[in-house]
């Protein structure tokens, strides 16, 4: 056999000579052994106290792999690997300890990489709740959902995708509730995907949509542990991706994204109440410009004549057509969100005042633009962010809708909005169907579904979700 | 996925069907017809249809392993099976036309001043089209989806109606011509010839019969009200008024407080007209690959687009014309069009008796 000089080197060339490759030759009573690892990839204390400084306190005349095992201090399992493995192990983080003489090598993961803390998502603000986000690093967030499922019940499927990145995958379920079928179609899906890298969950979000192709969002995601412990009550699974703040959750249906956490914590009337404001806003944000602009083009006779006048009399003079006119507001209001998005926090505030006042007020005033433009516009895009999750989807059917009812009518806007109902009806992931518990109309579920009631009523699961086991609450007195 | 409806959403595309063709020039045709007596008109035509969609029912709940078109093979072999889908086909699509172009004129005079139909089919066909490509059980589901806010808009109608100064309930005068007018207005009912098209997809469950008649004597119920209020409402005049539901909304207004709201009439009609469109369209393929046989998807929704457009513009179809045809012409057909299925249905219920007996002897 090799000696251990020669060993290391192997390995170094075949992680090409990494700079932050390090390896250290110890000689432990009789013995010869060699650590090997990556610098930037490791928590230094627990090399130091957990294996450097225990492979110094040996008293025996030969040491063995069980001798090792016994000594090191180390949260996770200290696993024993061939010679072509080490490369692997050692770009994951853990640190491989090589005997003189002996073919097998041992792995330990000791490894740590800088992350932030958990705090609160910047799109999932609460009131009231738990207000802890998921973080970057697997391992906190996987923590945080094993901390609200102290049981046997939680099962975690490892997994790896990206061929360069390795990233690490995990599906999350619990057992009992989960439909199987579900875990293993998933499963499977995720198994298939080979790509370069995963850099973070939406990476793989596609590969698990039916229709990866469609503008309507097919898998849920959360960016906080108890929106996530709640979905997987549901029986429904989760997806962590290593260094994504964000997991995914499937099936997912449309409702889900009206919900709220926030809406678990509050008194369930006002929930009601919010509920159907939010529903009022996606209306709004979709089907406002467009059903303004078919009553100002085409529909005057069953426009309301005082609306008409004061609408008429504000339009008067404008060199643009009233689509034209709505369109370039709705521009000018990307253009500004694109930018306000990604400048300096003191040059946002630069940037408001310069679209507001200067390009709104005075292009109302020089006559470019008229005020219910404006306020159509403004209210329109305001309402997307009362369901924030939907507003990709949202931006894009406001665009539609414009065109329907610019070049259409009422018309063109009812029927768009019976194709896009139509199309989500036939998007059935995962058995849940995309607008249950509307169509196919599932009258438990109504219980949290557009209006909510108390938790003591809620004895079952949703049915819009398959699972094993659908009860939820006991009704034994 | 599998392409088969609940019942519950089978209820609700018959009800859209029976609304189909009723609330826009119907009312006043009827009165047109048969005066005060008109609403007896309404009330038998349509509860013969419920009879007939109860023996169809009943039919198939002692039959639910057999396929319509198997009932009819087995019974008048495969030549007149394909006839019977022929006469299906050429109905349905005279239905699509009257549909259409009674609702080209109603938008037009209501909501569109100068739109074409070409306009009016840019928007319909391609939402139809796509109800088509994606299967009964999709539609179904977007059916349900709208269905209460379709209904909502109905009793908003009636309701403002109901509260308009010039309503008063109708007196009824029993006359001649209504023991006439049923069989020049039945080509506007027999709705039941739709559910022959569907009624292999609906998944027999519990209640079958029950539930889908519910959704049936409640649009009945509707259909009824809405003429007794369109006839109190516009009284000896009646015949003037072509749009039913917009006219029972347009002059009057439930309270200063809202104001006016013509705009919950045309937007439930509209809603109404994509989804009796998108069945009728439906059953139309259907037939079509009953008579064919070989037709994808694809082919077939090309296929009635092309029919569609060609018979509107090249025959220049017109709502005049087809409210004349249908009172003189199609009423016949339709006539002898149920009185054929009577006769296979009573055929094959008889012989199935007789191969009980021979079962039990």
């Amino acid at each position: 056999m090799e000696d251990l000089e020669q060993r290391i080197k192997k390995i170094k060339k075949k992680l090409k000579d990494n700079q932050d490759v390090i390896s250290r030759f110890f000689d432990v009573a009789n013995t010869k052994l060699a650590l090997i690892f990556l610098k930037s990839m490791i928590d230094n204390k627990l090399f130091i106290e957990g294996i450097a400084a225990k492979l110094t306190e040996f008293s025996k005349a030969e040491i063995t792999l069980e001798d090792l095992k016994a000594q090191i201090i180390c949260i996770e399992e200290i696993e024993e690997i061939e010679e072509n493995e080490v490369a692997e192990s050692i770009l994951l983080g853990k640190v491989c300890i090589l005997l003189e003489n002996n073919p097998v090598i041992l792995a330990v993961d000791i490894e740590e990489y800088p992350t932030r803390v958990p705090a609160e998502p910047p799109t999932s603000a609460v009131i009231q709740g738990p207000r802890e986000g998921f973080t970057e690093s697997i391992k906190t967030n996987i923590s945080m959902i094993r901390k609200r499922f102290p049981t046997n019940d939680l099962k975690i499927q490892d997994l790896k995708v990206g061929r360069y990145t390795k990233t690490k995958i995990k599906v999350v379920y619990l057992e009992s509730i989960v439909d199987k079928k579900i875990v293993k179609e998933v499963v499977s899906k995720i198994k298939k995907i080979d790509i370069d890298g995963v850099v973070d969950s939406y990476n793989i979000l596609e590969f698990l949509q039916y229709k990866p192709n469609s503008i309507f969002k097919q898998v849920g995601s959360a960016e906080k542990p108890d929106i996530v412990a709640g979905r997987m009550l549901e029986g429904r699974l989760a997806i962590i991706v290593d260094g994504s703040p964000t997991v995914l959750t499937i099936p997912f249906i449309f409702l889900e994204d009206v919900q709220n956490s926030n809406d678990y914590y509050t008194n369930h009337h006002y929930v009601s109440f919010i509920r159907i404001i939010r529903t009022l806003g996606i209306l709004t944000a979709t089907i406002a410009p467009g059903v303004f602009i078919s009553l100002r083009l085409y529909h005057y006779k069953i426009t309301p004549l005082k609306f008409l006048i004061t609408i008429a009399n504000s339009t008067q003079g404008l060199p643009f057509t009233p689509l034209i006119e709505l369109l370039f507001i709705l521009l000018l209001f990307h253009i500004l969100y694109e930018v306000s998005l990604r400048l300096p926090r003191y040059l946002g505030l630069a940037t408001s005042i310069v679209g507001a006042l200067i390009l709104g007020d005075t292009g109302v005033k020089a006559g470019l633009i008229s005020p219910p433009g404006v306020i159509i516009i403004a209210m329109s895009v305001i309402s997307v962010y009362t369901v924030p999750d939907q507003a990709p989807q949202l931006t894009i059917l406001r665009i539609i809708f414009l065109l329907l009812g610019g070049t259409l009518g009422i018309l063109g806007v009812v029927g768009g909005m019976i194709y896009f109902v139509n199309y989500m009806n036939s998007l059935n992931e995962y058995t849940a169907p995309y607008l249950a518990p509307f169509s196919p109309s599932l009258h438990k579920d109504f219980k949290d579904g557009l209006l909510k009631s108390d938790i003591t009523k809620m004895y079952d699961r949703p049915k819009s979700f398959s699972q094993k086991n659908s009860k939820r609450l006991s009704n034994d007195k | 996925m599998i392409n088969e409806i609940n019942v519950k959403q089978a209820g609700i595309l018959l009800s859209i069907v029976m609304f189909a063709n009723k609330f826009v020039i119907l009312p006043s045709l009827t009165f047109y017809k048969a005066g005060f007596a008109g609403i007896f008109v309404t009330t038998f035509l349509l509860g013969l249809d419920l009879l007939i969609f109860y023996l169809i029912i009943k039919f198939k709940e002692k039959n639910q392993n057999k396929k319509i078109d198997e009932v009819l093979i087995s019974n008048v072999g495969k030549f007149f099976t394909k006839v019977v889908y022929i006469i299906l086909f050429v109905y349905f699509l005279m239905r699509i036309f009257l549909l259409l172009n009674e609702n080209y004129s109603f938008l037009k005079d209501l909501v569109y001043e100068d739109a074409t139909f070409l306009l009016f089919i840019v928007c319909l066909l391609p939402v139809v089209n796509a109800m088509t490509f994606t299967g009964i059980r999709t539609m179904g589901r977007t059916a349900q989806f709208f269905y209460w806010f379709i209904i909502v808009g109905l009793f908003i109608s009636l309701i403002a109606g109901i509260f308009s100064s010039s309503f008063s309930l109708p007196t009824i005068k029993i006359n001649r011509e209504m023991l006439f007018a049923p069989l020049r207005l039945c080509f506007w009912f027999s709705d039941y010839l739709f559910f022959f098209m569907i009624i292999d997809k609906i998944k027999l469950e519990k209640n079958y019969g029950n539930t889908i008649m519910k959704y049936l004597i409640f649009t009945a119920i509707l259909l009824v009200v809405l003429n007794l209020i369109f006839v109190g409402l516009h009284d000896v005049n009646t015949f003037i008024y072509k749009g039913a539901l917009a006219d029972i909304i347009q002059f009057s207004s439930i309270s200063p407080g809202i104001g006016k709201i013509d705009i919950v009439a045309v937007l439930t009609k509209m809603f109404v007209l994509y989804f009796q469109t998108g069945i009728m369209f439906y059953c139309l393929k259907e037939s079509l690959n009953n008579i064919v046989g070989n037709l994808n998807i694809y082919q077939s929704i090309i296929v009635l687009d092309f029919i569609i457009l060609f018979i509107q513009y090249f025959c220049l179809v017109t709502m005049e014309k087809m409210v004349k045809i249908s009172v003189t012409y199609f009423n016949i057909i339709t006539i002898s069009f149920l009185a054929i299925l009577l006769a296979i249905f009573l055929f094959a219920l008889f012989k199935q008796k007789r191969r009980d007996y021979e079962k039990i002897y």
